[in-house]
Order: C-alpha cells, then sequence, then structure tokens
C-alpha cells in the first residue's frame, strides 16, 4: 500500500505498530511523520495561506410554503454507515434500534406530535415514515433525522449537485411533516 | 520443609531462568515447575509483545514456553482476573497458576465473592507492587525527562524510589517523586494503592528485604498458605527451586520498605481525595467529568465487580437508550453498585477513551464507606455490605428508626 501512495511511503509497520502510531504526510522511511502540517510556512509558491471571503449562496432548495421544515441529515454516535457492523452489536442496537427525527419542542407541540410517536415526512422526492423525538436539540423550523437506515431518509433527499465540489446535497432539503399516530 | 507463614530467598536452579527472570527468577521457576508437575493446566501471566511497552496476558500450556513471562514489565497495566472470568470460564473447569500484582490478587477474591471464579482451581503468586505506568506516558517520560529514545531501552525497573532505564549506551535512574510532580510516572491509582504485599496470594514474592551477597540475586518469598507451601516444597524437592531462610535484618527492611510504601499511598490519597473538594464542588466536578461519557462499556467490563449479565444501566426506565451526553444516572448506578468493593485496581480509568477519572471517583467514595463500615474490599472471602434480607422483618426494622433516612449518621461527622 504505502509503494503505491507517495505521501505515505514511510509508515512502515514498524512505525505503525508504536503507541504514537505516524501522521501523513510521512514521505520517506527516515521521515518522522507530519503532526502539525503548516508550520513555518504554507505549501504555496510564496509560503503564504491564501484565505478568500465566501458569498452566501442559499442552498438549491429552501423551506417555503408547501415543505415548510428543513430537514438536515447527520450521523448519531451509535452507528455507522448503514449498520451494517454497528447494527450486528447488541449494545449499538439496543441504544438505536430504528430510525428518528427530531423535532423542536414548540413545532411538536403546535402539530399534537409526542415524543416517540410516528410522523411522516414529505419532500419533493418522495416520503417516508420515522419515529418522532421531541427535543430543543433543534432549532424550530428545523428537523434532524438520521441517516443510518435505508428504509427512508433516502427517500426525502435531494441530488442536486453543488457547482464547485459536486457534492450532491444530501443533508439538506425542505419538508412538511404529517401526524400519524400511535407509538 | 517450608510451611504457611515462612520467609525465604529463594532462586531458580536453571541457569537460563536465573538470567531471564528477575532477582534469581523464583518466580518463573515456580511457575514452570507447577505447569510441569501437571499441579496446574495453565499458567497464566504477562510476556512482552512488541517491545518493554507492550504487554501481552497469555495463556501457557507448554512448559518451555514460560520463559518468555520473566523478567518485569512495568508498563503492565492489565487486571488478569476479569480476563479469567470472561475467556476461561472462570477456572471452573481447569487449574491455573498465575502471577498476581497487588490489584490482580484483590480482583481474584472480589470475583470469588461473586462466583465469577473458582479460587480452589487458581495458585496465585503475588508479586510485590510498586505501581504500574501507562506504555505512552512511559515513552514520553523516557523521551522527555530521560532525553532518551524509547526505543533503545531494554530494561526498565522501579527500585529504592527511583524509575531506571537501561538503555544502548547507558543507563538513568530519576526519583519517582520528581516524575510524578511532572504528570509522568505511575498511573494515578497505583499511587493511591496500598496494596503492596499481596498476602491473600499464595506465595508473595519480590526482591524487597534480600539482603547480604543473594541480593539481586533471589527473591524474597513470603508462604502465604498450604497450597504456597505445597508449591516451594515441591519445587524444591524436585530441584527447580533452592531456597534459604531470609535473613531476620532483611525482614525487617521488608517491612520499613512496604510501610514506607503504606505513606506514600496515604499521601497520594490525601492529596487526590483533598483535590475532589467536598460536598457539591466534589459533586459538580464529578457530573462535569462524567459528562464526556460515550457509553463505550469499557470501564463494566474492564471492572472486577462489575459481573451482572442484565446490567442496570441498560434498563430503558433508569437511561433513556440513544441518548447523548449520557445521563449521570450510568455513573450513578456504577457507583451505588461497586463503591463498597472498589479495588482501585484503576482498569475503569485506565480504558476510558474520554479519560475520565473513574477510578479517582470510585475509590474517593470507597474510602468514605470504608470508614462507615469497616469494609475492606480484596484481602479475602468476606461478603460485600449488600446483604440479603427478609423483607417483612427489614422494612419494619427501617419504620422502627423513625425516619426514611436509613442510616442516621450518614451526613453529620460523629
Amino acid at each position: 500500500m504505502r509503494a503505491v501512495t507517495p505521501s505515505m511511503f514511510g509508515a512502515t509497520y514498524e512505525k505503525l505498530e508504536r503507541p504514537e502510531g505516524i501522521c501523513w504526510p510521512c514521505p520517506t522511511e527516515e521521515h518522522p511523520g507530519t503532526p502539525i502540517l503548516h508550520r513555518e510556512k504554507f505549501a504555496t509558491a510564496d509560503g503564504k495561506g491564501n484565505l478568500f471571503g465566501i458569498d452566501y449562496r442559499p442552498p438549491a432548495e429552501v423551506a417555503d410554503a408547501e415543505y415548510p421544515f428543513t430537514l438536515m441529515t447527520g450521523r448519531l454516535i451509535f452507528h455507522y454507515h448503514s449498520r451494517t457492523q454497528t447494527d450486528r452489536a447488541a449494545d449499538l442496537h439496543r441504544e438505536v434500534p430504528e430510525s428518528y427525527a427530531q423535532i423542536n419542542i414548540e413545532d411538536a407541540r403546535r402539530l399534537g406530535i409526542k415524543n416517540n410517536e410516528y410522523i411522516k415526512l414529505k419532500s419533493r422526492r418522495g416520503e417516508t415514515t420515522t419515529l418522532a423525538r421531541v427535543t430543543d436539540e433543534v432549532a424550530p423550523g428545523v428537523v434532524y433525522m438520521t441517516m443510518h437506515f435505508a428504509d427512508g431518509v433516502n427517500n426525502l433527499t435531494n441530488t442536486v449537485l453543488d457547482p464547485m465540489s459536486k457534492m450532491p446535497e444530501l443533508k439538506h432539503c425542505a419538508i412538511s411533516i404529517e401526524k400519524v399516530g400511535g407509538n | 520443609m517450608a510451611a504457611k507463614g515462612d520467609m525465604l530467598y529463594a532462586w531458580a536452579k536453571d541457569a537460563e531462568i536465573q538470567k531471564k527472570g528477575e532477582c534469581g527468577g523464583a518466580v518463573t521457576a515456580l511457575l514452570k515447575h507447577a505447569l510441569e508437575t501437571k499441579m496446574v493446566d495453565a499458567v497464566v501471566a504477562i510476556k512482552k509483545g512488541k517491545d518493554l511497552y507492550d504487554a501481552v496476558p497469555t495463556v501457557i500450556t507448554n512448559p518451555e514456553d514460560i520463559i518468555q513471562t520473566a523478567g518485569s514489565l512495568h508498563c503492565g497495566t492489565l487486571l488478569i482476573p476479569k480476563l479469567i472470568k470472561k475467556y476461561l470460564n472462570g477456572a471452573k473447569d481447569m487449574k491455573l497458576a498465575v502471577t498476581c500484582k497487588g490489584c490482580d490478587a484483590m480482583a481474584f477474591y472480589e470475583l470469588a465473592k461473586r462466583n465469577q471464579i473458582n479460587l480452589d482451581n487458581i495458585i496465585m503468586i503475588g508479586v510485590n507492587c510498586g505501581g504500574s505506568v501507562s506504555p505512552v506516558t512511559a515513552r514520553k517520560m523516557i523521551s522527555n525527562k530521560f532525553g532518551v529514545d524509547p526505543d533503545t531501552v531494554h530494561k526498565e525497573e522501579i527500585d529504592k524510589g527511583q524509575f531506571i532505564i537501561e538503555y544502548e549506551g547507558g543507563h538513568k535512574g530519576i526519583k519517582i517523586d520528581e516524575l510524578e510532580e511532572e504528570g509522568y510516572g505511575r498511573r494515578s491509582n497505583c499511587r493511591r494503592c496500598k496494596m503492596k504485599i499481596p498476602r491473600q496470594a499464595d506465595i508473595a514474592a519480590g526482591n524487597w528485604g534480600v539482603i547480604g551477597d543473594k541480593a539481586g540475586k533471589a527473591t524474597f518469598l513470603e508462604i502465604c498458605s498450604e497450597k504456597g507451601a505445597n508449591l516451594v516444597n515441591s519445587a524444591q524437592s524436585k530441584g527447580a527451586l533452592e531456597i534459604s531462610p531470609a535473613d531476620p535484618k532483611g525482614i525487617d527492611i521488608r517491612a520499613k520498605v512496604e510501610k514506607a510504601m503504606f505513606n506514600l499511598g496515604d499521601e497520594w490519597r490525601h492529596r487526590d481525595f483533598e483535590g475532589m473538594g467536598k460536598g457539591k464542588d466534589r459533586l459538580k466536578l464529578m457530573m462535569s467529568e462524567s459528562s464526556k461519557c460515550i457509553k463505550c462499556y469499557a470501564c463494566v467490563e474492564a471492572c472486577p465487580i462489575c459481573y451482572c449479565i442484565e446490567c442496570s444501566t441498560k434498563k430503558p426506565w433508569y437511561i433513556a437508550p440513544g441518548v447523548l451526553p449520557t445521563s449521570f444516572m450510568f455513573h450513578l448506578i456504577r457507583f451505588a453498585h461497586v463503591s463498597d468493593s472498589c479495588i482501585n485496581c484503576g482498569q475503569c480509568e485506565e480504558l476510558c477513551p474520554m479519560e475520565i477519572p473513574n477510578a479517582l471517583f470510585m475509590h474517593s467514595q470507597q474510602v468514605e464507606i470504608e470508614k462507615m463500615f469497616g469494609h475492606i474490599p480484596g484481602q479475602d472471602m468476606t461478603p460485600p455490605i449488600h446483604a440479603f434480607v427478609e423483607e417483612k422483618a427489614e422494612r419494619a426494622r427501617l419504620d422502627a428508626t423513625g425516619t426514611d433516612s436509613i442510616y442516621t449518621n450518614i451526613f453529620t461527622d460523629e
């Protein structure tokens, strides 16, 4: 592996087996590794770092009258990706056995939604049913849903690409919320 | 013929064991003899893994392999008995000989009290322990304080209050006090430890008290049980071990060293516990540090007092699942169930990925409970404070106190 990765060529097994490990770039076997990347100067022509301002550009899809909530998708500490490994661990499965979406206390009160009841989320792409977790950890108008469960969040998300990085805008889209009822 | 209570100097007959082992290799010789004569089915001890800083627990069934465990490893910060409970079925169906630091010996008894280990199947060879050093701390200390490349060190030792290293090109010793003032040195719990000579084992072995021409060439053995006496006598009569009575002056010196270590332990206890504050301040400290918890369960898995198959911390009516920061209730449950029996082995703190001072917190409670109830964990089979009661009789007793505070002398100093 290190033969085909020049910036890690110096990361020998011998170095890796020390408790301190080795920080890349480590281009040669004598190189001590690079815990701090830019010290005396940056890796630019004149050695100075370039800072530039960015104008605010809103996401491709923002909340509106039809889909009045902003959905954020994201990770939980208890699971990794699609849970192919973490859901096989009994304790991690016990902590988070199914998908949920955090909804703000005021929004929940207004919509008559109780903690741990099922709600239906809809977007321009589709819809899904998930558990509601009523909390003050998200602001009013915002919903945070876990990305770890195949049956759900992907029905809602928006795959439009960012013009510069070409990353799909999967972490942010507009949704509506309905009560389904029952726990 | 050695008997329980005897104090001896002992050394291996075999030249290789004498050389590779500490102080004449008596412990290594005893382990090999126990295995060779089939007194035990296996030996559980520590051997050097990748390097001097990598202590690997190992189960040995071939007597020729025992030599791999010879020599001390002060970075051996692990606790063996819980590993035996988890992976060797608690020694229920095999006989084992095990080297034990003070904390290992205490852990064996606490596990046995809870039916997790069959002590009848274990020969405990206790070793004096001045404390262990975490591997990364040891390497940083050798690099920064000793100015030596840790990879060039081939022997480390703690002797006469100094941490001493031998490396390619020389050797150097620095006083432990000086190292610990700067945050290096032994693990925090080790500094507070007062189980220096583990007499609850079958044999207590070490180098304190070996004086005269045998100094550095013999191990001091205190025979603590009949089992220990049988092992020593068998090893001696079959030519694996040589023994001679310990020099009375040496016995005195050993007692003095033990006392000095106790005093050091007391000083650190005073310092560590005073540093936590009292009352609400102490509680605030515990709550804020414990809020870093990510529920990795390393503390529960490693703790010799924790053994429940259905852990109370996993009941959703105590602690809502999937919620972070972890509720302080998690730690309160640990405190409630463990603190009367905490042996200050330090595993909970050593293994915590969030560096919560778990052992400090648990130990600080254990010392208070010991003051109140007089129960000392890890010494023998005395059961812990929690006890079965007959419900009606106990309820009547509580009613009769006229208060809903079960013990009326807890919150006031008497």
